[in-house]
């Protein structure tokens, strides 16, 4: 079960479930760098275009990624 | 591609993006941010599929907020940060992602109303927070979001909710998603289209009358953007808004 605060803040109920959305979102991060890697390879505007636009997505995921892997390096060495 | 086309392509979308709150909130938040990311890469693909050929081009791109917002939310790690600040922690990947879509697309800081215009207008629309808030209080009646803190952390709480919840909020939705969708589709779908995508955002408090209330409100701050061409009172007034709703309204007797 999720709980909304505000439009950008949600949280669920226990840490498990938060673990899991945190693993979904660092495959999707993952899925999005390979293509960004794949895409700008061609030169062609569609392609250069469509690997810039991957940034709005990848930018963020990576600082949610960051801080997700900070807290379990905190987590394992309490 | 005509007009009509572009807006029932956004219409679908919107529709799309409803459908995975719904699941989100409703039935397994796994499964919604799933849906979420697939719309995300949609919005992408289709964005960069018309570049250059069609103006809806940026307002699909602009779209892409919605999902990633959501996606955002439900991965970030915030049970371990302290209640109040969720919200910077929250604020800080959206505005980078917001930031960037301004990048990609060129938009400027005065296009996307970070500008002081019209200050009377501003100071009203600012003003309106109080209401709104007292409103929607009414509406969803919140646990109040800390207890028991010393006067100088609840006016930090206050500043970083009228700037994480305000005016990062009001930057997506109104400085980006509205100014695309008013290029794309015309003043009154785009209006409207972002009205409604923000409300569509607030399903998970499990409350109809809310999501009107919001879609209502998303109309007026919509309607004073166009006007002014500035963010800031809106800003101002959604972050007035969430302070009497978190703050203040559930601490009062």
């Amino acid at each position: 079960m999720i709980s909304t605060v505000t439009t950008t803040v949600t949280t669920v109920a226990t840490l498990a479930a938060g673990a899991t959305l945190g693993a979904l979102a660092t495959i999707l991060l993952i899925i999005l760098l390979s293509t960004k890697e794949v895409v700008t390879a061609d030169t062609r505007r569609i392609f250069t275009f469509f690997g810039k636009s991957l940034d709005i997505a990848i930018l963020p995921l990576l600082i949610t990624f960051t801080l997700i892997v900070t807290f379990k390096i905190i987590e394992v060495l309490a | 591609m005509s007009l009509r086309r572009e807006l029932k392509v956004f219409i679908l979308y919107t529709i799309l993006i409803a459908a995975a709150e719904t699941v989100t909130s409703f039935y397994d938040a796994g499964c919604g941010l799933f849906l979420h990311s697939v719309l995300l890469v949609s919005l992408l693909t289709l964005s960069a599929l018309w570049h250059g050929a069609n103006p809806a081009s940026s307002l699909f791109l602009s779209l892409a907020l919605a999902p990633l917002t959501r996606i955002l939310s439900l991965a970030l790690p915030l049970i371990y940060f302290p209640r109040y600040a969720w919200y910077l922690v929250a604020g800080v990947p959206v505005l980078a992602a917001t930031a960037t879509v301004m990048r990609v697309q060129g938009i400027g800081l005065r296009d996307a109303g970070i500008t002081f215009r019209k200050p009377l207008t501003q100071t009203w629309t600012a003003l309106t927070g109080v209401p709104f808030g007292i409103i929607e209080y009414f509406i969803l009646k919140p646990e109040p979001l800390a207890t028991n803190l010393p006067f100088g952390n609840i006016i930090l709480l206050a500043a970083a909710l009228i700037f994480s919840t305000g005016f990062v909020e009001e930057l997506v939705f109104r400085g980006v998603l509205q100014g695309s969708a008013v290029k794309a589709l015309g003043e009154k779908a785009g209006v409207i289209g972002a009205a409604a995508v923000f409300a569509l955002l607030h399903i998970g408090w499990l409350s109809m009358l809310d999501v009107i209330f919001v879609f209502s409100i998303g109309l007026f701050y919509g309607f004073i953007t166009l006007k002014t061409g500035s963010i800031i009172g809106v800003s101002l007034s959604h972050g007035i808004t969430n302070v009497l709703l978190f703050l203040v309204m559930p601490s009062t007797p």
